[in-house]
């Protein structure tokens, strides 16, 4: 096949750090290869993209050392410019890839300075779009206006028109929908069957890999923990992936309890299971229901403090954004806010904290209108976290930022004090008090924020998109934090694609889909409707379609978390040696 | 076949697909229906808009203040600008007359002929004569205060015009089509990517900051300012972040400052109708000039 990229002994720090970021890092990629390559945040995995096409050491200032070698070539020798015509880069956040205002505009810039010709920079266009199943009509839009899957299919496409002959992705999926993160894969895969072309994809997707990779790579503190086919790294490294942070895809964690072999999909864990179940190899436990368990912790009887009713919204010059929503939020509920991209869910948000008034329709806050109340008495009853954190981090030291709130209500200095003290230690700040916002890392900067809010204290906090972009530990440290805070009886609302990770905190979903709430109850309830799942472009957890699968042997359908599944199946005792040596599937 | 019909679309398409209102829709947040103002060439269009803001300059009388209001007005109209886009203008415009008016009939009053107001505010009577400070409103004061007022209307409309009928998009390619360097194009669309950016960064921060206590609508006006203090940080800060991405992103599609040979996709032709308004609408600010003189 012959070795499109190589690395060799890299090694590379970034100009005014005290630490390297990949330390001796040694791969190499063949061509028409699919290679994954997983860690946890910080693990170095974007900075190996940029030594890939150049960036690193030809434009970024800093300390290298080692060999990077694209088709033969080293990175050093040729311009990254140069470079760009053969390896393509889409990074993590579409949005600050865009130059132009239009998508044919977008796509032209590339290929104009590929100088050919416009019947040819007209041909790839249409063929670049194709691929990535976006229509011609899309060519007079604003890349702004366009959803979070379409903008990262256009930054694909404006890639791909290029026709580099290797393309590397840097986590194009973490701020898209399931439907989308979907739509985006199969374009991936499709590019990959048509093109033959060297696809070298960072993700946090593992299902994707274990189904459609060749070859998985697994960075730590920039260096390679392990590499090889994804089944057998994340089986065979099982223990290694979960102390450095990186969760393995639920197929793997279900298989590996149930000790039947890995599969790829879980519709071939469905079908293994249900072999075993047959042959007398794993055994089906009497466990109460998943609903009926969740319905106890749930806070019915509790008062409640949010209420919408017919929420209508409007945004100039005429979409609109929500349609008649009535909810209510009850204190010490944790509830999880989904539904596709565009849907309202984040106008929702503002206007529960005032940010928005509502076209029409009302909210009451503790029974008072939301307009009635004032501003500063308004964040203490009800705040909102925004997704992106460098927006709300102004102050010049972490302590600063979480003391200006409660400075700001004019709270006494024994009390802001006390809650600075506490928020630093719960968020994991202590240490940093002195730190510049500016300098700290994206998690620790989301972190910031979350406590920078929490200080006020508010009864209902809610929380837009807390994990995008965060490897799995961080995720779930976010979601045990705030789960801490439902504890305490506040109401924690969580805006959120990542549904298997929701399902495991939240207990209750409410779904909302082209403005209008489509849905609202305990999870498992909500996705055992097909119609609410296929429409609000939600995905059905591995362990709820594997009960699903398996309801003739008694596993009842309403389990949605692999935890909950696992109270039902075991192996049978004594099995064991009969199972190691049962064929792959 | 197929190939070609699809390639002459693209190219008449270019026409109209080049029009769009991206500038007007981002400061002004309304979007206005393209007309065939908006299909004319950008050199054409830019040269209406000089023509009136020359033409602001040759008007010396009632006459011809009405006769280029009626011009900027009509070409708002055609170009389907709404009510709705002027409507943020009117209390600059209040405001600035009022300053006219105050000029003219308190600071430096105009005689006349016909006195129509006069109020002595102050007479000091001092060895070397007297001083009288008086509100005086003549015939000419107010004509002064109209010729002044409908200029500064019609510098107003020229403004929003130029939003409504040149988008970032036209000026780019534009500047293409008249062989400027490329990486000045690719710099001016950065700059006016940079712009909408900025304005939706400015109110997400501010919501951000009203939702930590610090509400712009409820401060004082030193709270108001410290609050735009606050807010330049995060904003700040995300241009920096977000310029260091932009850039990486530059590189990683193999741009360059000197890109070597590059070629051109779009093809913006100057057809007779362009030749014949801008034809029309240089001769505007002559006409006005002569009547200026009295010529005409």
């Amino acid at each position: 096949m012959g070795k499109v990229i190589e690395v060799e002994s890299l090694r590379w720090k970034y100009s005014g750090r005290d630490t390297y970021v990949l330390k001796d890092v040694n791969l190499h990629v063949e061509k028409g290869e699919f290679v994954g390559i997983v860690g946890p945040s910080g693990a170095g995995k974007t900075t190996l993209c940029l030594c890939f096409v150049g960036i690193i050491p030809q434009r970024i200032p800093g300390e290298f050392s080692g060999c990077v070698k694209v088709f033969g070539r080293s990175t050093t020798d040729v311009d990254t410019t140069e470079l760009a015509k053969y390896v393509g880069l889409v990074f993590e956040d579409p949005e600050t890839q865009f130059i132009m205002t239009t998508v044919e505009d977008e796509l032209v810039i590339g290929l104009e300075m590929l100088n050919l010709p416009p019947e040819e920079i007209r041909e790839r266009i249409r063929w670049a779009l194709d691929i990535v199943g976006l229509p011609m009509e899309f060519l007079n839009r604003s890349p702004l206006d366009l959803s979070g899957g379409e903008k990262q299919r256009v930054a694909i496409a404006s890639i791909l028109a290029r026709q580099p002959r290797i393309l590397v992705l840097d986590e194009p999926t973490s701020d898209l929908d399931p439907r989308d993160k979907e739509g985006v894969l199969s374009a991936i895969v499709r590019i990959r069957k048509e093109l033959d072309m060297t696809i070298v994809l960072v993700t946090h997707e593992l299902d994707f890999l274990l189904k459609y990779a060749d070859r998985v790579i697994v960075l730590s503190s920039g260096e390679i923990i392990c590499e090889g086919e994804p089944r057998e790294v994340f089986t065979r490294y099982y223990d290694v992936l979960k102390k450095i942070g990186v969760d393995v895809p639920e197929v793997v964690e279900i298989s590996r309890a149930l000790k039947v072999p890995p599969p790829r999909s879980s519709d071939e864990l469905c079908w293994l299971v249900d072999d075993y179940l047959s042959k007398g190899l794993l055994e089906v436990k009497e466990v109460k229901s998943a609903t009926e368990e969740i319905t106890q912790q749930c806070s019915v009887g509790n008062e409640v403090v949010l209420r919408c009713v017919d929420v209508h919204h409007v945004y100039p010059p005429n979409i609109v954004a929500l349609r008649g929503v009535s909810l209510e939020f009850r204190k010490g509920e944790y509830v999880a806010l989904v539904g596709p991209n565009g849907s309202g869910k984040t106008t929702l948000a503002k206007i529960l904290c005032g940010l928005l008034r509502p076209t029409r329709g009302d909210v009451l806050v503790k029974g008072v209108s939301v307009t009635k109340w004032r501003k500063r008495d308004l964040v203490k009853v009800v705040n909102y976290v925004f997704q992106n954190p460098d927006h709300q981090l102004f102050c010049r030291s972490v302590r600063e930022e979480i003391e200006f709130g409660p400075r700001q209500l004019g709270l006494p200095s024994d009390v802001v004090e006390r809650r600075v003290r506490e928020l630093l230690e719960v968020f994991g700040l202590k240490g940093l008090e002195n730190e510049h916002p500016f300098f700290l890392s994206k998690g620790e900067r989301r972190r910031l924020a979350l406590a920078a809010t929490l200080a006020l204290d508010p009864e209902v906090i809610i929380v837009d998109e807390p994990t995008t972009g965060q490897d799995r530990r961080t995720s779930r440290e976010i979601m045990d934090l705030l789960k801490e805070l439902r504890d305490r009886g506040h109401t924690v609302i969580v805006i959120t694609h990542d549904i298997p990770l929701a399902l495991e905190y939240v207990d209750r979903m409410v779904v909302l889909c082209n403005g209008m709430v489509i849905a609202d109850g305990v999870p498992s309830e909500v996705l055992s409707r097909e119609d609410i799942v296929e429409k609000a472009h939600l995905v059905i957890p591995c362990a709820m379609k594997v009960a699903r699968a398996l309801r003739k042997h008694g596993v009842l359908a309403d389990v949605i978390t692999t935890r909950e599944l696992l109270k039902y199946l075991k192996p049978r005792r004594g099995s064991e040696e009969a199972m190691m040596n049962f064929p792959a599937a | 076949m197929l190939y070609s019909l699809s390639f002459s679309y693209h190219y008449v398409g270019n026409r109209g697909d080049i029009m769009g209102t991206q500038v007007f829709h981002t400061l002004l947040g309304i979007c206005a229906k393209p007309t065939w103002i908006h299909r004319l060439h950008v050199v054409t269009k830019l040269v209406i808009v000089m023509s009136l803001s020359i033409s602001v300059i040759m008007v010396g009388d009632v006459f011809s203040a009405i006769a280029l209001l009626l011009l900027s007005g009509t070409l708002l109209y055609l170009s389907h600008v709404t009510l709705g886009a002027l409507r943020k203008y009117v209390l600059v415009f209040i405001g600035i007359l009022q300053l006219i008016a105050l000029s003219y009939t308190l600071i430096t009053p105009l005689p006349g002929r016909y006195v129509l107001v006069d109020v002595e505010l102050l007479r000091v009577v001092a060895e070397r004569g007297v001083f009288v400070w008086r509100i005086l409103i003549t015939d000419e004061s107010l004509k002064y205060i109209f010729i002044l007022g409908s200029k500064f209307l019609v510098m107003i409309f020229t403004a929003v015009l130029l939003l409504n009928i040149v988008n970032e998009r036209e000026l780019i390619w534009g500047l293409r089509s008249i062989k400027c360097p490329y990486v000045v194009a690719v710099a001016l669309a950065l700059v006016f990517r940079g712009i909408s950016l900025f304005i939706n960064d400015f109110f997400v921060v501010r919501d951000a900051i009203s939702l930590r206590g610090l509400s712009l609508e409820e401060a004082s006006l030193p709270g108001k300012l410290r609050t735009y203090f606050y807010m330049l940080i995060p904003l700040f800060v995300l241009m920096i972040r977000r310029s260091y991405e932009v850039s990486l992103a530059l590189e990683a599609r193999g741009l360059r400052i000197r890109p070597g040979k590059v070629s051109t996709y779009y093809r913006m032709t100057f057809t007779m109708r362009d030749l014949a308004v801008s034809m029309v609408f240089v001769l505007v600010p002559v006409l006005f000039y002569l009547h200026l003189i009295g010529f005409v």
